[in-house]
């Protein structure tokens, strides 16, 4: 019972994007992947919910290879939330959280009664049922942000994947947000998210993958990958990594200078 | 899972059959016990009826399809490059004088002319990739195939093709018989066909190509599906009736908010809304002006572009606080 990715390597034109990386993720893990823009966080979460194929190496869900699943059926196993939350039409916010039905759904049936908990429950858990009604694109960037989390919710799948979910979320829902992530995968699901803050990846993930230029850097407990060596390695920065209130808080203190300065 | 929409156009695209049925020029009528008016009945009416329906459902339905498949409201059935493919090949039939040895030569020539525009967009987009790439191509192959058009009007051997060209090029129901009937229904039929399955896929892409794929949509499938579908339909519909411009954008437009902007629950509404616009606009031409020679591609064009005109209106009136 696991997502395995073997060894894959993933070329975007003439570049390298993902070299030669293995992850694995089990139902009841929360996996953050972190790494400095262009490390290849998006292009290895695509990877895993079988959206790109991989040059080398392969990609099982339970020892089946992605390529060998259906569409519909890797969507009712695997719900990927992309980081672009473009909606193009201006379909009601409930729509849009139906379209996570939409793997359940054999051709041209309507929704059912579990799909219409489904639905129902992911609006509540993202506090978006307040306006089910109201077109998406009436809504400010963090609601919509919520109702399309709450689109891969109702897809009801094993797995999770999710590229920067938090990102423009205020304070409130982002910490929302991901104690619902954490929730989902104490239930049993498997949870792999992109994010850019390392102190929610402390706090939240129970493994850290660190990439730096499409190479695994570490892989492992926040609490051994979030070093201050690793992060000096993976973005340059000198950071401070401590405990507050026993929270544990990863704060940036300066980039650090490759060249010499004249100082 | 029927609209209101749904409903609605469906009833609208009836009474425009039942009046193209009932209104000629001569006044409204079925037809008495006489032999004359029967063939009338049957000879013009009946094909120009079955027409009007198929013309418009393909040029509604295709212009509904190809919005929700490309994201853009500005899409419509002409933007591929097969309805002007169509009409090359229709003009290239006139113009090398087979269509007046032979009168079929004309809608075959515009089938001809389809499925060589959609096989030159296909052969330039690929059946994977994005849709950037498949507008880019339809430009390409409109452009190519206008050229072609406007040249072999400007090399016509003599004034009655220059004049035949230029009348076929606005669109028109009139003098077509039920030959014709049988040679674009099959094909508007089969395209048909293709593209409403498209509706669950259209949906889905809403969030845009990655999530939709998560969602189970095959991005190659639904490429093949719009292409091959929009080809069948807007090729046959050129090619029997003409260019018909406007229907295919403005009856997705009208539409969408009557079924919360769904790109997928507009299909059905804008296949009938289609038939019921041309078969309206075809009535109007009887009833208007009977005995003048005003084409149906005008009439529609004269109603599309005020239409547009309140849609800048209106979204000018929405940017005002």
């Amino acid at each position: 019972m696991s997502l395995r990715a073997e060894k894959v390597s993933v070329r975007l034109g003439a570049r390298l994007v993902v070299e030669g990386l293995s992850l694995e993720i089990k139902p009841g893990e929360l996996v953050a992947v972190a790494g400095a823009n262009g490390a290849g966080k998006s292009t290895t979460l695509k990877l895993m919910a079988g959206l790109i194929n991989p040059e080398a190496g392969g990609v099982a869900l339970d020892g089946k290879p992605l390529a060998e699943f259906g569409g519909s059926e890797l969507g009712r196993r695997i719900a990927y939330l992309p980081q672009d939350r473009t909606v193009h039409w201006a379909l009601r916010s409930v729509r849009v959280v139906a379209l996570g039905r939409l793997p359940h759904r054999s051709f041209a049936a309507g929704e059912n009664e579990k799909d219409r908990a489904a639905i129902a429950s992911a609006m509540a858990r993202m506090d978006v049922a307040g306006f089910a009604d109201r077109p998406v694109a009436r809504l400010s960037g963090g609601e919509r942000a919520r109702v399309l989390v709450a689109r891969a919710l109702a897809q009801e799948a094993e797995y999770l994947i999710t590229d920067e979910p938090a990102a423009g979320l205020d304070p409130a829902h982002s910490l929302a947000l991901f104690e619902e992530l954490a929730r989902l995968a104490r239930d049993g699901h498997g949870i792999l998210t992109a994010l850019h803050d390392l102190s929610f990846a402390a706090r939240f993930a129970t493994r850290v993958v660190l990439l730096k230029g499409g190479v695994c850097l570490a892989d492992g407990p926040p609490a051994r990958v979030l070093s201050k060596e690793n992060l000096a390695a993976a973005f340059g920065i000198d950071a401070i990594v401590t405990e507050i209130s026993g929270i544990p808080v990863v704060l940036p203190r300066s980039v650090i200078r490759t060249t010499a300065s004249p100082t | 899972m029927t609209s209101r929409a749904t409903v609605y156009s469906g009833i609208l695209a009836a009474i425009g059959f039942i009046a193209s049925l009932a209104i000629g020029p001569d006044g409204i009528g079925l037809p008495q016990n006489s032999d004359a008016a029967r063939l009338v009945f049957m000879e013009i009416r009946v094909p120009r009826a079955l027409l009007g329906l198929l013309v418009g459902a393909a040029l509604g339905l295709s212009g509904a399809v190809l919005q929700g498949y490309l994201r853009n409201p500005l899409a419509e059935p002409g933007l591929l490059g097969i309805s002007g493919g169509a009409a090359l090949g229709a003009v290239s039939a006139i113009h090398s004088g087979i269509a007046a040895q032979f009168a079929l030569a004309l809608p075959i020539g515009g089938l001809a002319g389809a499925g060589a525009a959609a096989i030159a967009i296909v052969s330039l987009a690929g059946l994977s990739g994005a849709t950037t790439t498949l507008i880019l191509a339809g430009v390409a192959v409109s452009a190519i195939t206008a050229a072609l058009t406007t040249l072999a009007l400007n090399l016509t051997p003599n004034p009655f093709a220059s004049v035949e060209i230029m009348v076929w090029l606005m669109g028109s129901l009139t003098d077509r018989s039920l030959v014709h009937v049988w040679l674009a229904a099959p094909l508007i039929l089969v395209g048909i066909a293709m593209l409403l399955t498209t509706g669950r896929d259209l949906e889905a892409l809403s969030l845009g190509e990655e999530a939709a794929q998560n969602l189970g949509v095959d991005p190659d499938g639904l490429r093949f599906k719009v292409i091959a579908g929009a080809a069948f339909a807007v090729g046959a519909a050129t090619a029997v009736a003409g260019s018909i411009g406007f229907v295919g954008l403005i009856v997705p437009h009208v539409l969408r908010p009557y079924v919360g902007e769904s790109p997928g629950g507009l299909l059905l509404p804008s296949l009938l809304g289609g038939a019921a616009l041309v078969l309206f606009a075809d009535v109007g031409l009887r009833v208007i002006a009977p005995y003048s020679d005003l084409r149906l591609g005008v009439l529609t064009a004269l109603i599309g572009a005020p239409f547009f005109l309140s849609l800048v209106l209106k979204k000018r009136l929405e940017m005002q606080p």
